[in-house]
């Protein structure tokens, strides 16, 4: 998915200098030669065995290829004119952008939310900061199946304050009306520590003295946020903010434990969409070209997002 | 514009020892300027602080125009801050951050831009409104940094260390603009500094301190020339006084045991001496002639050291452990190992307690006196040591 973040940058910098080779044993000299090799080797192997999978699965799409037949022929962009011909495939993306959407901007609402309250000497700050840590251990489909207990018609704690507040019967994911919203309630509930921390690591990194100067000067909590919070904050927001986006784009595991793209095909995200083509529908061939179409736009987003992050941290930085 | 009174003022960090600033005195009336002198540590930036609201007050009182502002938020005690580290806004240009506190206030659009260009107009920053604090020279920042804190029209300024972090040439100037500043505005001014030059040059009354403790409060001509103590004798002065204990030799002659030194007590000084065994005899090198003639009362040495420096010449001459300097117009008649003659002027001699370093007074000399019989005892508060 990411050949283009991971190609090596490294040179090869380690010859050695003029005059001095030819007083070295020849072997020590080739040792010296291939050096600079053996250490891109593992950057260079890692480059190949994402290339491979990649080149080999665009060489797919445009067959015919099947996981329950042997005969293979070239087919051209049938595929890919089929996939942006079908309903399905639009329905999903929808679905996918939605899904990204509601979930990012919960997250990254509560989680600076948090992160400004947590940002401060107390022990309950204190604590809550060192806790945090531990939903970010939990595998998000464990974290779902946890999710799906609590909310457990027959045996989940939350059925019973649910009631209380007059929606016993509410349906969670077994309804097409609230299914998305349970979805983004378990990511949110995965993935907002993972937005506090890093927001709180960006808070506690910013200097201290213009926080002095803006007491002196006054101003409501939001002005302060507004004016020097925000504009300071903005590089380690939108670097949130891009790894949320890009991973809620393609999330796969929560929504696969959740709902599996149910109710009917009302969470059908395109990862599921292609999981589902490709497995028990045996169409790996006409997967790839959804596959291909989501590893763009999440490139395509992230490419504009981290544009934004470098112009932010020029701009906090005081230098644009 | 108001006047600013420290009572018994004192901070002690948790976790410290002893106190940042140990029951601190200070009045400073209104449109006063006034100078925060020390070493560095002794407690002047914490003593700023406090009076900002930026530290807590372990005791004592801070009172601004005479209300009690121990309590108030830093916002509404209407001082003005320059930070010792500039502490600008680093994502606002220079003119949003002049406007920062005009802003916060609530102030229209047009006041604002009024206000800051005539700050900025004062301060020379106008071609630089539209730059962001990274652009900035570090005497470009300092400007900035002291126009922000004056845009509000503060009723106490504070300056911390404002022209420490300058080259000297930049220094000198920036100094003649904040005495123009101050002539021009007439804000009560408190500016911290370590160097002496600096405090004697801008302010109307210089408070030396020295851990933690005010040592003496007075204009910087009397602070100069009648130290309270040995610190504030020694930390006032370039080069340094000569500072030096000596032993009362049958009642009639200083002398440091041992040596040729032998200075006769003078009349002027003979209270002071009364019936004591040993005092230190304080003096600036200026204080001290040079001759090659013996006369009534001079002490006779031998020179070991002389700095020719252009524009005076000075003289070492040595007793024992003590190096005695003397400062004196330029010569190039004195060399090391010549035998001279030195005349101590009676009015320049400073005697101070050998135990406690204070100052010997008889009560005559009022230098130092607490004001207790001003009319305006509340404003100057008594000087403590
Ligand atoms: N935040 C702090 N916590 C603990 N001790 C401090 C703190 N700030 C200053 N001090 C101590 O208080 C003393 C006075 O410091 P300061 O007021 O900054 O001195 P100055 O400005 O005169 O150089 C120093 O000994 C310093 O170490
Ligand atoms: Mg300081």
């Amino acid at each position: 998915m990411s050949t283009t973040l991971s190609s090596p940058q490294t040179q090869p910098s380690a010859l050695p200098p003029e005059g001095s080779a030819s007083k070295e044993s020849s072997a020590h000299a080739r040792r010296r030669r291939f050096r600079p090799y053996l250490v891109l080797a593992p950057a260079l192997i890692l480059t190949i065995g994402i290339f491979i999978p990649f080149i080999a699965a665009i060489c797919l799409s445009f067959t015919d290829y099947s996981l329950n037949s042997s005969d293979v022929s070239f087919i051209g962009f049938d595929n890919y004119l089929s996939m942006l011909q079908s309903s399905d495939f639009w329905h999903s993306l929808g679905i996918t952008i939605e899904y990204a959407f509601l979930c990012t901007t919960v997250e990254m609402l509560l989680g600076v939310g948090v992160a400004l309250l947590l940002n401060d000497e107390n022990i309950v700050a204190r604590f809550l900061r060192i806790v945090l840590i531990f939903p970010l251990m939990i595998a998000p489909v464990i974290g779902t199946l946890i999710w799906k207990l609590i909310t457990n018609p027959s045996v989940g704690i939350l059925v019973g304050p649910m009631r209380m507040i007059g929606l016993g019967d509410f349906k969670w994911a077994a309804s097409p009306d609230s299914a998305m919203f349970s979805l983004v309630v378990v990511d949110a509930w995965v993935y907002t520590p993972f937005v506090i921390i890093l927001v709180l690591a960006g808070l506690r990194s910013l200097p201290k003295s213009p926080y002095e100067a803006a007491l002196i000067d006054g101003g409501s909590p939001w002005f302060v946020f507004k004016n020097l919070t925000l504009p300071m904050l903005a590089p380690v927001l939108l670097i949130t903010l891009v790894f949320r986006l890009m991973l809620s784009l393609q999330e796969f595991s929560i929504i696969f434990a959740l709902t599996e793209g149910g109710p009917g095909d009302a969470t059908m995200s395109l990862s599921l969409q292609a999981y589902n083509r490709a497995f028990p529908f045996y169409g790996l061939a006409e997967a790839i070209p959804m596959m291909l179409f989501l590893w763009a736009l999440v490139y395509l987003v992230s490419f504009i997002l981290i544009g934004f992050w470098r112009r932010a941290q020029q701009r906090a930085a005081g230098v644009a | 514009m108001a006047e600013l009174i420290l009572k018994t003022l004192t901070k002690v960090y948790t976790q410290a020892q002893s106190a940042a600033v140990d029951e601190l005195n200070l009045g400073v009336r209104d449109g006063e300027f006034i100078a925060l002198l020390g070493p560095s540590g002794c407690g002047k930036s914490t003593t700023l602080r406090m009076v900002a609201g930026l530290e807590s007050v372990t005791s004592g009182e801070i009172r601004i125009g005479n209300k009690l502002v121990n309590d108030l938020h830093p916002k509404d005690r209407g001082v003005g801050l320059a930070f010792e580290n500039y502490a600008l806004y680093p994502p606002l240009k220079v003119r949003d951050n002049l406007a920062f506190n005009l802003r916060a206030h609530g102030l229209g659009a047009k006041e604002i831009n009024r206000r800051v260009d005539e700050i900025a107009r004062t301060l020379q920053i106008q071609e630089l409104l539209d730059l962001k604090p990274a652009a900035l020279s570090s005497g470009q920042k300092q400007r900035v940094n002291m126009a922000r804190a004056m845009v509000r029209r503060p009723s106490v300024l504070l300056l911390d260390e404002p022209l420490s972090h300058l080259d000297a040439r930049l220094r000198v100037e920036l100094r003649t603009e904040i005495k123009r500043l101050h002539a021009e505005q007439r804000f009560t001014t408190v500016i911290v500094t370590h160097d002496q030059l600096e405090a004697m040059a801008l302010a109307d009354r210089i408070a030396v301190m020295n851990e933690g403790k005010l040592q003496q409060f007075d204009t910087p001509l009397e602070v100069f020339n009648h130290p309270a103590n040995e610190f504030v004798a020694g930390f006032l002065g370039e080069p340094p006084m000569n500072i030096f204990r000596t032993a009362v030799a049958d009642s009639r002659r200083l002398v440091i045991p041992d040596t040729d030194f032998a200075l006769p007590i003078m009349p002027a000084i003979q209270k002071l001496v009364g019936s004591r065994k040993e005092l230190k005899l304080g003096i600036r090198p200026w204080g001290i002639r040079v001759s090659q003639t013996q006369t009534d009362g001079a002490v006779p040495g031998v020179v070991v050291v002389v700095e020719d420096l252009g524009d005076e010449t000075r003289v070492g001459i040595r007793y024992g452990e003590v190096l005695i300097m003397s400062s004196i117009p330029v010569t190039r008649r004195y060399r090391p190992g010549l035998p001279v003659f030195l005349n101590f002027n009676e009015e320049d001699l400073n005697l101070f307690d050998p135990m406690t370093g204070e100052r010997l007074s008889d009560g005559s000399d009022s230098s130092n006196q607490p004001y207790e019989n001003a009319a305006e005892n509340e404003i100057q508060a008594p000087v403590s040591r």
